[in-house]
């Protein structure tokens, strides 16, 4: 009975400490997952404004035949696949916009035309209503395509943009900025000016695993640990435990710096989205987050 | 031993929160400076352009020839502004540079213009008219990269001022920053446009 009563205090004392350890475990996980919950909605309902391209060319008034945007897409998906750098060339035809060069950086910017890191995309636009055009090159092809060679392009497409033959315009402009691509001299990768941005959906991929990871530490950990300790308590009563019973198990110590480092790795602000051209005809339009910085020329007709 | 545990949970739960914050107060930082220092790149390739373009259209001026030639002037012997490193100058000073940059960047431009609309002969020099795209390329960058400053400020402050950050962002020298407000003299004048002549 006086054994029973010891084991009883012995595991009130340390269920009490146990108790307490869980509680601090729960109240930091719980500012943790606050903060995290206040940074989520942001990542999540990040609306993007403005305009984001979903296709090789975007014509939402259908002013090129079914035939001509086909033959488009796959020249530029061509392109993607064959052109040194493999750049990005995308298409848009909006309609009528306010602000030509402003719509043409959102778009790209929004869109991510290129890979990241090396920005190498190209947005022609034609707003057809204004009788307005615009090349915008990535940061990454500023020095392949320049203002002026841009400015030149436009220019030279002046006479069937004029006509009204805006497949045939397309075309040329797209060979022409492909064969300053095709000529151009290979350029370091670590010149490009790329502009890094915070992308809102890797803070939220990170948010989740940063709570899925913390959670698991400050709450699932301690509370197998204490049942463990729980077990070994009743197992070996008295506090007495054999070397074999108290030798830890290498596991523990795995699952611990893994989601340490996890821990560590988000915190430091961890991996960013890659990110490359088309995979392929069935889905032929994947952005890869490059950027431009409002490079290129303004053209009308 | 177990008395010890309670606080040293505590205490790396609190690094980690100040890690955490001190990391992202550091990113939007970096962003800032970054399109701080695109701005005044973008600023000083507008600055180097406008010499170029002044020394086309001076042979075509008449009224503003000797204005254009003061602007010149005053140039002479003044500091890059892509030179000034942000890190060594506060944001108040830094901007109030890029402003008078701009400002007088525009002023060169009206003077630019006010030629060009005097003499439609300009159309025909083939280097004026590559001056004036490479002028609209850079306006257009300048456009851009005003705009992502404020972004960058914008998202800076509210990683500042915003839970949890705000707990620690004083103890780690983390304040709110002015935003970058162009005054309407320093708003770039339009460039003619000659493709619709």
């Amino acid at each position: 009975m006086q054994q029973l009563s010891g084991i009883q205090s012995v595991f009130f004392r340390q269920s009490r400490g146990l108790r307490g350890v869980l509680a601090a475990c729960i109240a930091i996980s719980t500012l943790f997952c606050v903060s995290l919950c206040v940074r989520l909605p942001a990542a999540f309902g990040a609306q993007v404004d403005g305009p984001v391209l979903t296709q090789w060319v975007n014509d939402p008034e259908q002013v090129l035949s079914a035939q001509d945007a086909a033959a488009l897409t796959h020249k530029l998906y061509t392109l993607s696949q064959t052109l040194p750098g493999n750049p990005q060339i995308a298409i848009a035809l909006p309609g009528h916009v306010d602000d030509i060069d402003s719509y043409a950086n959102t778009a790209f910017h929004n869109t991510g035309l290129g890979r990241k890191g090396e920005d190498n995309g190209v947005l022609i636009v034609l707003d057809i209503p204004d009788r307005q055009s615009r090349i915008e090159a990535g940061y990454g092809l500023e020095g392949t395509l320049t203002d002026l060679q841009s400015s030149d392009i436009l220019t030279a497409a002046q006479p069937d943009l004029r006509a009204g033959h805006y497949a045939q315009a397309l075309n040329g402009i797209v060979d022409a900025i492909a064969d300053l691509v095709q000529h151009a001299e290979p350029v370091d990768g670590a010149f490009h000016q790329a502009v890094k941005q915070v992308d809102p959906s890797t803070d939220a991929i990170e948010g989740i695993v940063g709570l899925v990871v913390a959670v698991g530490l400050f709450v699932v950990l301690p509370i197998i640990l204490m049942r463990r300790a729980k077990k070994r308590t009743m197992r070996y009563p008295g506090g007495y435990m054999p070397p074999e019973a108290r030798a830890p198990n290498p596991w523990w110590d795995i699952l611990l710096n893994v989601g340490l480092n996890i821990l560590s790795a988000l915190a430091q602000g961890g991996g960013r989205r890659g990110g490359g051209g088309g995979r392929g005809p069935s889905d032929p339009f994947n952005s890869g987050g490059g950027d431009s910085g409002g490079g290129g020329a303004r053209g009308s007709w | 031993m177990k008395k010890l545990l309670i606080p040293a949970i505590v205490i790396v739960g609190l690094i980690f929160i100040f890690g955490s914050s001190y990391n992202r107060f550091m990113t939007a930082d970096q962003q800032v400076q970054e399109q701080m220092g695109q701005l005044q790149n973008e600023v000083q390739r507008q600055s180097d352009l406008i010499p170029n373009l002044v020394n086309t259209v001076k042979g075509y001026a008449t009224h503003e020839h000797d204005t254009l030639t003061d602007y010149a002037n005053a140039r002479t012997g003044e500091t890059a502004l892509n030179k000034i490193d942000p890190r060594t100058v506060d944001d108040k000073t830094l901007q109030e540079k890029i402003l008078e940059a701009q400002t007088r960047n525009a002023q060169e431009i009206k003077a630019i213009n006010a030629v060009v609309e005097q003499s439609p002969q300009l159309q025909a020099n083939q280097d004026f008219t590559r001056l004036m795209v490479q002028l609209e390329g850079s306006q257009n960058r300048i456009t851009v990269a005003r705009q992502r400053l404020q972004k960058a400020i914008l998202a800076y402050n509210q990683t500042v001022a915003h839970f949890p950050g705000n707990l620690v962002a004083g103890i780690l020298g983390y304040h709110t920053r002015v935003y970058y407000e162009a005054s309407p003299a320093a708003q770039t004048p339009p460039v003619v446009d000659f493709s619709k002549h």
